[in-house]
């Protein structure tokens, strides 16, 4: 679901520099190989007012095939993370069948831990963000019968501290965004009866400030992605009424710049991953018109690679999968033609999400 | 400083090293190099053991200068430092270092917090000194903002926290990390003097003075409309007077015209006023709307909305 839980370097919520290749110019750092036909395909589709759909499936099924990239080694720590971002882009596509899905599976089966958490690749220490990504996945291909629920869960529930909150792994760090973790990933377990709910949210609610929003621990700033797992743990949780809807609202419309993408902060650049938490979490409170979907679907666009497939942050940077999974999930929300609907709450297909039994009333 | 493989270091001579066991088809082929292998075949081999030293304290730095992020690396080093008694104010010099040239590893600021919370309040001043040096290069650093919360919170440094972000907005009065740590400050503080309802009306003042060098600073405004403490925005005389006067040399700063609307809307739905001064506050706040739907045209939504709920 999220960026990362290391790398020195790495953002907490937008991969920033390197790793994924972020705001690096697209073609600086990756040899461009226009094709004839590839042209030829790209005058008939206008990418500043399409997407570019067969482009970006073609992106996805390439990055798992070209394992000497240096993206490819960059983040193999979160690689668990990738596939999700990559099969959800896909499913939301349409074109999940074209990757490999005995692969995947026995993947992520073998980053499980004996106590029952999933590391971010084979070998790796158990995480929750990894965790959550592993159960997305499994239940995106409606093989969740390939683990054990109550493992699972008991990992999960054993991270919850005394004062409602969750850590991310056993060494400690406490943040709303392993409360989302945790929820999202009990819920489609359906165990959420092994922890404590209602002290979960209140600690989400702590985490709210002035301004409407709510940061990662009590006291810190609003942040649009924490927003996101706040208002997404709480919809969950049942907490929804700790929310100020319509001073959170209007803070979340206050995102969108002039150039139509929405940033995470005030006085920040836009971005198309800050696009999809302000978006869902609009969503989430039933504010989703509020913001200019139009502006906003040309800003997604604009952010497509028309050459090589795949969406970037920002015009004209590298894309990467991150950006590409989250840039389709906002044009889904916004009704988008032909995508498969998202779920704002639990970043799944919706189809996903109903089978699971966990469609929003 | 060069690398010396440890395999011919005399002081791990009696260590045999435990290779990483990626079974016989692994899935992800990984290039780690040939350095990062052998550290940490070394590392399993001492971790297997529990062996708390020092040869195993300094390995940990080898971990760690691979891998910043190693969870596994950080809690053996702290468990090293406890089982040996060892300097826990070198151990500060140490991540001193680290702390400046990898501000956003959450691993060093977690550490930090174990390292100080051991020694006590006397560190605590040092400690606010380091956050101050990394949000000088990069003022908007969560972790360093965090950092510094639980250091005023555990050792109740509130006066100075206040005077901390009262300078940094002197800086930068877009610095929105900054207004969030006053709210905090001043919210947070307990029985401290500086309770924000307490201060309420030098705290307009001195926001109303931020707004007036910058009108369309939306952080500004955000923590303004935060004074109102919970309580009804035309309760206070300051959330119509700044507006207005901001409006008179800037008619078209859509964030005062947008408090102007909220305070004319509560006073359009308020049970202690006369039907002709409701009537008045209706007309009033209808034509700011109206007026923001032409300045602010991509919240065109939002703002019919807002018309529409008043008249519902
Ligand atoms: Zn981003």
């Amino acid at each position: 679901m999220f960026v990362t839980k290391e790398g020195e370097d790495a953002g907490r919520w937008c991969p920033d520099g390197r790793g994924l290749g972020t705001h690096i110019p697209r073609g600086s750092a990756r040899a461009e190989e226009p094709q004839a036909s590839t042209i030829a395909e790209t005058s008939s589709l206008d990418p500043a007012t399409t997407l570019i759909c067969h482009k970006h499936a073609d992106y996805i099924v390439a990055l798992d095939k070209e394992k000497d990239t240096f993206e490819y080694v960059a983040t193999e720590h979160l690689r668990m993370s990738g596939v999700y971002w990559g099969i959800s882009a896909m499913d939301l596509l349409g074109r999940l069948d074209d990757m490999n899905k005995d692969e995947i599976l026995s993947f992520v089966t073998e980053c499980q831990h004996p106590c029952g958490g999933f590391g971010g690749n084979i070998k790796h220490d158990p995480h929750l963000l990894y965790t959550l990504s592993a159960v997305q996945i499994l239940a995106i291909y409606d093989r969740l019968d390939l683990v054990d629920p109550n493992l699972i869960a008991t990992y999960v529930a054993g991270l919850q501290q005394e004062d409602g909150s969750f850590a991310g792994d056993e060494w400690g760090e406490i943040d709303t965004r392993f409360t989302y973790c945790a929820l999202s990933c009990l819920s489609i377990l359906h165990k959420m009866e092994l922890v404590d709910v209602k002290k979960a949210t209140e600690f989400v609610a702590a985490c709210g400030n002035f301004d409407g929003g709510f940061g990662a621990t009590p006291g810190d700033e609003s942040h649009a992605g924490q927003i996101f797992t706040a208002v997404g743990a709480l919809a969950i949780g049942g907490g929804l009424s700790h929310v100020d809807k319509d001073l959170l609202g209007w803070w979340l419309c206050e995102r969108q710049v002039p150039a139509g993408g929405l940033n995470g902060r005030p006085e920040k650049l836009p971005d198309v991953c800050y696009s999809w938490w302000v978006l869902s979490s609009l969503s989430m409170i039933d504010r989703l018109s509020w913001i200019s979907g139009e502006k906003l679907q040309e800003f997604i666009l604009s952010c497509q690679d028309p050459e090589n497939g795949g969406i970037s942050d920002r015009p004209d940077d590298m894309a990467d999968v991150f950006h590409t999974f989250f840039g389709i999930a906002g044009l889904s929300l916004l009704g988008y033609p032909n995508l498969k609907a998202v779920d704002p709450i639990y970043a799944l297909p919706v189809d996903t999400v109903a089978r699971l039994g966990l469609s929003r009333i | 400083m060069v690398y010396v493989p440890l395999s011919e270091r005399p002081e791990w001579s009696d260590v045999v090293p435990v290779p990483q066991n990626d079974g016989p088809n692994p899935i992800v082929l990984i290039d780690y190099s040939s350095e990062f292998v052998e550290v940490m075949s070394y590392f399993r081999a001492i971790v297997a053991v529990k062996e708390h030293s020092p040869r195993a304290l300094e390995l940990t730095k080898e971990v760690i200068a691979r891998n910043g992020a190693s969870v596994f690396g950080w809690n053996y080093r702290w468990c090293c430092l406890l089982a040996m008694g060892a300097d826990l104010i070198e151990e500060l010099g140490y991540l001193n270092d680290l702390s400046e040239r990898f501000p956003k590893n959450y691993q060093i600021w977690q550490h930090r917090r174990l390292v100080v919370g051991k020694l006590g309040a006397k560190y605590s001043q040092p400690e606010i000194e380091v956050t101050t040096k990394v949000l000088a290069n990069d003022c908007k650093n969560y972790h360093a903002w965090s950092h510094r919360q639980w250091v005023v919170r555990t050792f109740g440094l509130w006066d100075a926290a206040l005077e901390f972000c009262t300078e940094l907005i002197r800086q930068d009065v877009r610095n929105n990390s900054a207004w969030n740590e006053r709210h905090f400050v001043l919210t947070r503080g307990g029985d401290n003097k500086a309770n924000l309802e307490q201060v309420r009306d030098l705290e307009i003042e001195f926001t109303a003075d931020k707004i007036r060098l910058a009108p369309d600073n939306e952080s500004a405004w955000n923590y303004f409309r935060g004074l109102a403490c919970g309580k009804l925005l035309s309760s206070v005389p300051a959330f119509k007077q700044v507006p207005t006067e901001i409006l008179e040399s800037v008619p078209e700063c859509s964030l005062a015209l947008s408090l102007l609307a909220d305070v004319f809307e509560e006073e359009a739905r308020s049970d202690s006023l006369t039907e002709d001064q409701k009537g008045f506050a209706r007309a009033h706040v209808q034509e700011l709307w109206e007026q923001l739907i032409q300045i602010d045209p991509m919240r065109t939504r939002y703002w019919c909305w807002r018309i529409q709920m008043l008249k519902e």
